[in-house]
């Protein structure tokens, strides 16, 4: 596991306590990493020493329970219950720690639970729905950068034909066209690839809100 | 140990290593290394509870090109460091009761 891989995952530990409170602890272990990183410390060591990211999401939850007097009472369990339904099966062997060794069985039902609920999401017809929407996005962004990189190499292509025939102002329009349109393919293209990660990134994170209600 | 003991044992160790000389982060950690078992997933809970306490303040400064967050003592927090190095004593001195020199 890698430190931004760690972070994201505190970060989505994180989603119950406000965005203020969130960029602080984000803060303060990207200060704890650079200062560990300067004292020569390799990053999977790092990762080591800061412990599970559930842990330490579990940690500063239950520090606002306290302080809070159960204003915030229900975010440890809704932290338990999206834990059980997917960031504890991905974490790492050597993330897991004293965590792992403390609550072997249920690594074993989270592993069933992620399955129970892949099955249960199915049945629910709005997933039929997020799936189309996710294909049709998808399939979208593929072909539109292709789309205009082929148009515009067709323009390009076609335009010496005009100047071939002599006709210089379209010769230049054609290919003044064809040039935007390449670029404005290459440019579309990381754009709606991060469009298509932050809605994937969006669902996810809707699921498993709506898998910590249950 | 106990967390409800190690927790109030761990704000005496992080109050003294403030009450020192302004600190941050990593240096508490690396000052408190030799006298009891903290990381940062620890101290992040201690440091923001002993803040909203009113036991330190804080202030970013810029170190190396980035931020840095320092902490320093207030006066309730030199009383709240008082009061638990005498809670400690008084622990040591029921222990001493207890099992005289047995370690």
């Amino acid at each position: 596991m890698t430190y931004n891989e760690w972070r994201d995952e505190l970060k989505n530990n994180l989603l119950s306590v406000s965005e203020e409170e969130r960029k602080r602890v984000l803060d303060y272990y990207a200060e704890a990493y650079a200062d560990r990183r300067d004292a020569g410390f390799c990053e999977n060591d790092i990762i080591i020493q800061f412990g599970a990211p559930y842990d330490a999401a579990k940690r500063i939850l239950n520090e606002n329970i306290d302080s809070s007097q159960g204003e915030n009472k229900n975010a440890s369990s809704e932290l338990d219950s999206r834990q059980n339904l997917g960031n504890f099966v991905d974490k790492p062997q050597h993330m897991q720690g004293a965590n792992a060794v403390g609550q072997p069985s249920q690594q074993k039902n989270s592993k069933w639970m992620v399955i129970a609920f892949i099955c249960l999401a199915l049945l629910f017809p709005p997933t039929w729905g997020v799936i189309a929407v996710v294909f049709f996005v998808i399939v979208v962004c593929a072909t539109l950068p292709i789309m205009f990189v082929g148009c515009g190499a067709g323009a390009v292509v076609q335009s010496f034909f005009m100047l071939g025939c002599g006709e210089i102002a379209y010769w230049l329009c054609l290919l003044g066209f064809g040039f935007i349109a390449i670029g404005l393919g290459i440019l579309l293209f990381p754009i709606l690839i991060k469009l298509v990660k932050k809605m994937i990134e969006l669902i996810k994170k809707a699921y498993c809100y709506i898998a910590a209600k249950f | 140990m106990d967390m409800q003991l190690k927790k109030g044992i761990l704000d005496v160790c992080v109050l003294y290593s403030i009450s020192k000389e302004e600190s941050y982060g990593y240096k508490i950690i690396s000052d408190l290394k030799s006298v009891i078992d903290i990381s940062e997933s620890t101290l992040y809970p201690i440091l923001k509870r002993l803040e909203s306490g009113g036991y330190l303040t804080t202030r970013t400064a810029e170190y190396c090109g980035r931020l840095r967050r320092y902490y320093n003592i207030t006066k309730a927090g030199c009383e709240k460091l008082n009061s638990g190095k005498n809670e400690l004593l008084e622990i040591y001195a029921i222990y001493k009761k207890l099992f005289g020199g047995e370690v």
